[in-house]
């Protein structure tokens, strides 16, 4: 998958998800699901303001170094015994994982959950290569066999099927019998995928922080997909996004204390492995090698800008958690990879503004991401200033826009004419109104037509605040109110 | 004390009957307050959908309203985020405004914000008898994080049956210029929160911002038209409870 | 590694963040007035033994207490009560200490039967027993408290294999080694490395109960690729 799965206008992504009500109760109930547990959680930690200073200040403080960590982490790396690649592009790490591939004659893979394998499309690449792709986390496992069905979470990817299709998939595409009782049909994957681990060649991780001051990679999971994969095949490729750095093993501390519980409302993850190079010499299991690709792919042009915050992230999920717009546009409004506030922040950074400049506008502004996220990107500052590059600098929105804005603009800037303006309209409205309201039939209309054709709009009042007032006053003053 | 008065373009086109409560409020409280004629817009619709340099105009216009005066209180705490926060931010290229939007940042207070933490009351001496559930806006919340303040003034009205509204801290689904672009998200949003409303038993709604509450009664209007909830919910801004004697 | 492309790729990190090179040196991030720095800190060592056990108890893992000399036979009956079948063991210090191998030797093989790790007969050899094997035994070097958590490293003797393969997976902990946080364990972890780099484990796994998921319609299902079962014996 590439970081777009759907590049068609917004607006239909959202209409075709909003009229698959399934879907949208599944992501609703998953974010109570997860508020409640997260809430509770936090309750138990009084720190928990200050764990998320912390780790602001733990992160920005690793982006302002990011050169020094980097070579430190892969100085490290290499001591341990790594093969560290350095990739700019997407294409570059493909390539570099391909000829790994290629050196090992290695015909299948077992891959466990790496958002950044699906932004360089490492699978599209390897199947063009005749690979045999294995995803092993369950809900992608799903996803795969669905004929690569596009994930609508970051955390939980398969939560808009029902448990009846997942069913249909696994009985259509691997012939199994069972009933769709979820316990039978994971005990049935856990069969099919064992083998695969146990024959695959090479395994796939990502790597949810690198450690500087060892050369350590790290994998969170709940599943164990990740420790098969870092455990079994003879090679191990893990690939992470360059940003992805802490100084030392200390501040793994202070992220796991915010990640976990941020992102599914548990205190822990059952594994969390800590990975530093390949198997020594003498160990009978854990790759013979471990190649680490540090990706970059348009990171620079947010490092140390005005996006840089966005950097932060530890893709937790916590802001699609608690997101009212995603709540009612799943992951599959966005169209991307990264979705929910923070992927309508990173999204267009990673491919510009004419392919998601809508995404920033998914957004109230209402800051509950910013409240949630355990390194407190301000996501609302970012998504405004999206609006702003957009508005300023590109042609993306439609060309009526700015002048309607401009035209606005100086009349509520100016008690004249505002005054004028707002008498006319209201005077119009009144002419129309019904019950003291806008009629239905105004939906037609461009602009307040999608506030009345769901809500009530009442009328604009002929003696406005400021002639009520002024009334008020001057019988005020006469003694008389 | 002279309080300089805020109102909102939206209160002041839709609402007049909400700022004249504000204004009996305040006075009511021994306030002298002064509404300056040319103020329109704090600009934030403008902003918030990226036009900042369009919305400098409107924003240097309510600086210049409130030049004088020792304190600022707005009806509408998403225009008292942009005159606390976010003039400052627009304006920093303009050195001279930059000085008159940080003095502006200095007085500016949302209406509950005022009378709590600057006239120290939490008991207006209100009364009103029925049941009213709270919507906590997500600019007064999250932005200014004016939190308690509303609660301590609605707990000490008397005859007031308080409804906790089930995540009252969610957005409503108005977000400016939002429910415009994208008015069928909005809805969905707006409804899920009308329905909650509904759901407390609550015969009044009641807030802090104007506009939130604009978009929820426009829903629960209609979902009482369709017949998706069993009565008429009142919607007012927490000044007009204020000023019920 | 490609040293140009790797001076390529930091060059132009370097570049975004304002400067022509890496700096010679950075001042590391202060982490002595965090919150982690003194929680627990008044906390008896029996005290942060007995958040662990609650933790256990609030996340459902299965947990024994025993004492030194009762530990074979605890494992014995754990083993048992697990179903018995194949076990597999590491081959490391604890066993020799605890005399296991001669408690293991009297277990009647109907009951179970006992395979030692032993990484000199090769990969496929271990990772087919492990496959093979009903239950693993594994020895972790650190608990923590905070979240019921073992820290189990890998080593030649001990394989990564052993505790994740088989359903169930027995893991025994000394309580003297429960410290409340990952604070202090990732400290002492970092003791390590920095007395010897080389000797760092390879694999250190954190396990904080059996493998699950929630990935069908958020319905909690024990046991995706990881262990089913998993116990803790807390040997006193």
């Amino acid at each position: 998958m590439s970081i777009l799965y759907d590049e068609r206008p917004f607006h239909t992504r959202v209409k075709d998800v909003m009229d698959n009500q399934f879907k949208v109760k599944a992501i609703q109930k998953a974010q109570d699901v997860f508020y409640t547990k997260r809430k509770a959680l936090v309750e138990q930690v009084p720190a928990w303001e200050e764990f998320r200073t912390e780790a602001a200040a733990l992160r920005d403080h690793t982006l302002r170094n990011l050169d020094y960590y980097l070579n430190m982490f892969a100085e490290n790396a290499e001591k341990a015994g790594a093969h560290v690649f350095f990739a700019n592009s997407d294409k570059e790490a493909t390539d570099y994982a391909l000829e790994v591939l290629r050196q090992k004659e290695a015909k299948m893979i077992v891959k466990s959950k790496s958002l950044l394998t699906e932004e360089i499309s490492l699978n599209e690449e390897l199947i063009k290569a005749g690979i045999n792709v294995n995803e092993t986390d369950l809900a992608e496992f799903i996803l795969q066999t669905d004929d690569w069905n596009p994930p609508s979470h970051i955390v939980v990817p398969a939560l808009h099927l029902e448990r009846s299709k997942i069913r249909e998939v696994f009985h259509d595409k691997l012939g199994y019998e069972g009933t769709e009782n979820p316990e039978e049909m994971t005990r049935f994957v856990r069969k099919f995928i064992r083998k695969r681990f146990l024959t695959a060649n090479v395994g796939f991780t990502g790597c949810n922080f690198g450690v500087a001051e060892t050369g350590s990679i790290t994998i969170v999971s709940n599943e164990g997909n990740g420790r098969m994969s870092s455990s079994i095949p003879r090679t191990q490729i893990a690939v992470m996004g360059m940003e992805r750095l802490v100084p030392d093993l200390a501040s793994l501390d202070v992220m796991m204390e915010l990640l976990v519980r941020s992102s599914v409302g548990a205190k822990i993850s059952n594994y969390f492995s800590l990975i530093t190079g390949p198997a020594k010499p003498g160990e009978a299991d854990g790759p013979e090698d471990l190649h680490i690709i540090i990706v970059n792919n348009g990171r620079t042009n947010v490092l140390g800008g005005e996006f840089n915050s966005m950097l932060r992230c530890i893709h937790c999920g916590a802001c699609m958690n608690i997101c009212p717009v995603y709540r009612h546009i799943t992951g599959h409004a966005y169209g991307s990879i990264y979705p929910g506030p923070m992927g309508a922040v990173l999204t267009p950074l990673l491919v510009g503004y004419e392919k998601a400049g809508a995404l920033p506008y998914a957004s109230t502004l209402c800051g509950e991401c910013w409240e949630h996220c355990p390194v407190k990107i301000p996501i609302h500052e970012l998504l405004l200033k999206h609006r702003e590059n957009i508005a300023e600098h590109t042609n993306v929105r439609p060309a009526i826009e700015k002048p309607i804005f401009k035209t606005a603009a100086t009349m509520f800037a100016n008690s004249f004419l505002y005054d004028m303006g707002t008498k006319a309209a209201a005077v119009g409205m009144k002419a129309v109104a019904k019950d003291d309201a806008m009629p239905e039939w105004m939906k037609v209309l461009p602009v307040a037509g999608g506030w009345i054709k769901s809500k009530d709009m009442g009328t604009m009042k002929l003696h406005k605040f400021r002639d009520v007032y002024a009334k008020y006053e001057k019988n005020k003053k006469k003694g008389t109110f | 004390m002279k309080v300089h008065f805020f109102t909102q373009c939206l209160i002041d086109m839709f609402y007049p009957h909400v700022g004249m409560a504000g204004v009996q409020v305040l006075e009511h409280l021994g306030c002298d307050v002064v509404v300056p004629k040319k103020q329109v817009c704090c600009g934030q619709m403008f902003s918030n959908s990226g036009y900042a340099a369009t919305a400098k105009d409107a924003m240097k216009n309510t600086i210049e309203c409130f030049e004088d005066a020792d304190y600022v209180v707005s009806m509408s705490g998403s225009c008292a985020f942009a005159m606390k926060d976010e003039y400052k931010d627009i304006l920093k290229d303009e050195p001279a405004w930059l000085a008159r939007a940080n003095n502006l940042s200095a007085k500016i207070y949302e209406f509950t914000e005022f009378i709590v933490d600057v006239l120290g009351v939490t008991d207006v001496g209100a009364t009103f008898n029925d049941s009213v559930t709270y919507h906590t806006s997500c600019h007064v919340t999250r932005l200014l994080g004016i939190k308690e303040q509303p609660f301590k003034l609605l707990t000490n009205i008397r005859g007031l049956d308080y409804r906790k509204l089930d995540r009252m801290d969610r957005c409503c689904g108005f977000g400016g210029t939002f429910s415009i672009k994208n008015p069928d998200i909005s809805a969905a949003m707006t409804k899920e929160k009308a329905l909650n409303i509904a759901a407390t038993g609550a015969n009044v709604v009641a807030g802090a911002d104007q506009a939130c509450l604009m978009s929820i009664e426009g829903m629960l209007d209609r979902l009482y038209k369709t017949g998706e909830i069993d009565r008429r919910i009142k919607v007012m801004h927490i000044a007009e409870l204020l000023n019920c004697r | 590694m490609d040293e140009a492309k790797k001076r390529d790729f930091i060059g132009r990190i370097s570049r975004a963040l304002g400067r022509e090179a890496i700096p010679d040196y950075v001042a590391p991030f202060d982490m002595s007035h965090g919150p982690q720095a003194d929680m627990y800190d008044d906390l008896t060592q029996d005290q942060v033994v007995a958040m662990f056990k609650t933790e256990c108890e609030k996340v459902g893992t299965h947990y024994i207490e025993t004492t030194k000399d009762q530990l074979g036979q605890v494992l014995l009956d754990e083993i048992e009560k697990r179903g018995g079948g194949k076990v597999i063991y590491p081959n490391s210090d604890e066993v020799r200490e605890y005399n296991l191998e001669e408690l293991f030797a009297k277990e009647p093989a109907d009951k179970a039967t006992f395979i030692k790790w032993d990484a000199s007969k090769g990969r496929d050899a271990n990772i087919n027993a492990s496959q093979d094997a009903e239950i693993g035994i594994t020895f972790p070097v650190m608990g923590i408290a905070e979240t019921a958590t073992v820290v189990q490293p890998s080593t030649e003797e001990s394989g990564r294999s052993i505790g994740l393969l088989p359903i169930t997976h027995i893991a025994v902990l000394h309580t003297d080694t429960i410290v409340p946080r990952m604070t202090q364990s990732m400290a002492a972890l970092s003791e390590v490395y920095k007395e010897d780099p080389s000797s760092f484990p390879t694999n250190i796994v954190h396990i904080s109960g059996p493998s699950n998921t929630a990935d069908i319609e958020l319905v909690r299902v024990v046991g995706v690729h990881g262990p089913i079962n998993v116990t803790f014996i807390l040997v006193d």
